[in-house]
């Protein structure tokens, strides 16, 4: 275990050493890609860990914690010296938004956690509730008044993961359904799969 | 700052792993109040947060030949993002909307729950097999676990959910 701990010190010592060294080495033309790739991967760390950070999943949030600062301290930090090319500044800015797009994409793709979906439709509320329950999902149904007479209030939790599939079904019985989605936290027991 | 850069080898490690976990938690921290929306608060922790990260930073990168320092960086960082996170957790500032669905026990739970000095607001729904009640019940964060205690001691099955809200007019919190 020491030993291999000694490895891993070693090994990031020796690209500390060699940061300046190695930006030194590119040439001109392939730097300010090189400094857009790093700082995307970066800033894609960065956004994916504060959704977890958010969501309270301590772990993640370590383990995501740690390779976001080795990778500035041991790669990134070397570019700073090197903002003085307009291009190479350029390149910085420029993975700093992409990191932080491709962070959000990621986190929609594996959407962990759960959402809470309202739904408001005026007559088609029976047939919503049973495409619901055939989908295996625990719907629970209430009247309400809108401006045009009664119309059926749904309540429904789901995986985050299956909102929008979700949607797609509720709107293909009945396109005038008022749709709406909330971030929920569930504690206690429920329907949901 | 000369201290720091001046202070024995062996020890501006842990000096760089102590700053990172300071300045991470303020920094976490800041993170959420920014997305409950506390200015003043948001405020104050990235000026400190900032300020702590620029002493840190420089430490380590006119140290770079020792890797210790370079690792303590980086688990600092790790660690202070989740001592943020507990800290925040322990301060639960804020208010939580807690949504209680339960069959057959509802008036039951929302009188418990009014007896407690919380506020609930009763409507009735209905589930798969029959008649449910659902009841909204808007609490400080830090009451959360204390009613969701009450809840199922009177109905293990309820279905509890929980989100953040943010209070705009009125209604009744518990002082």
């Amino acid at each position: 275990m020491e030993s291999l701990i000694r490895v891993l010190v070693d090994w990031i010592g020796s690209i500390g050493r060699s940061n300046a060294l190695l930006w030194a080495n590119w040439t001109a033309g392939t730097l300010p890609l090189a400094i857009f790739l790093l700082r995307a991967t970066d800033q894609t760390i960065s956004t994916v860990r504060m959704f977890v950070t958010s969501q309270g999943r301590r772990g993640a949030a370590w383990l995501l914690g740690l390779l976001q600062a080795l990778l500035f301290i041991g790669a990134i930090s070397g570019i700073l010296g090197q903002l003085t090319n307009p291009w190479n500044l350029v390149a910085y800015a420029a993975g700093y938004g992409a990191g932080s797009v491709l962070g959000i994409t990621i986190d929609n793709f594996l959407a962990p956690g759960h959402a809470f979906l309202r739904v408001v439709s005026q007559g088609q509320g029976p047939l919503l509730v049973s495409a619901l329950r055939d989908a295996g999902r625990g719907v629970t149904e209430m009247p309400g008044k809108g401006l045009e007479g009664t119309v059926s209030v749904l309540l429904c939790a789901i995986p985050r993961r299956e909102v929008v599939p979700t949607r797609t079904t509720l709107l293909a019985i009945d396109p005038n359904a008022f749709v709406t989605v909330e971030q929920i936290r569930v504690l206690d027991g429920g329907w949901v799969l | 700052m000369p201290d720091l850069f001046s202070a024995s080898p062996a020890l501006l490690p842990f000096i760089i792993f102590g700053l990172r976990v300071l300045d991470m938690s303020l920094d976490t921290m800041r993170v959420l109040f920014v997305i409950r929306g506390r200015r003043p608060l948001a405020w104050i922790f990235g000026f400190f947060q900032s300020l702590i990260w620029v002493v840190a930073i420089t430490t380590v990168l006119s140290n770079m030949t020792n890797p210790w320092n370079l690792v303590a960086y980086a688990t600092g960082f790790a660690t202070g993002n989740v001592v943020g996170m507990w800290i925040e957790e322990r301060l639960a500032i804020g208010h939580g909307h807690m949504r209680i669905m339960s069959t057959g026990r509802g008036s039951m739970i929302a009188e418990s729950i009014r007896n407690a000095g919380y506020a609930a607001t009763e409507l009735s729904g209905r589930g798969r097999d029959g008649t449910v009640a659902v009841i909204n019940c808007s609490v400080r964060r830090r009451d959360i676990e204390r009613v969701r205690r009450q809840v199922n001691s009177i109905d293990p099955d309820a279905f509890i959910t929980v989100q953040e809200i943010r209070p705009l007019n009125r209604g009744f919190w518990r002082a």
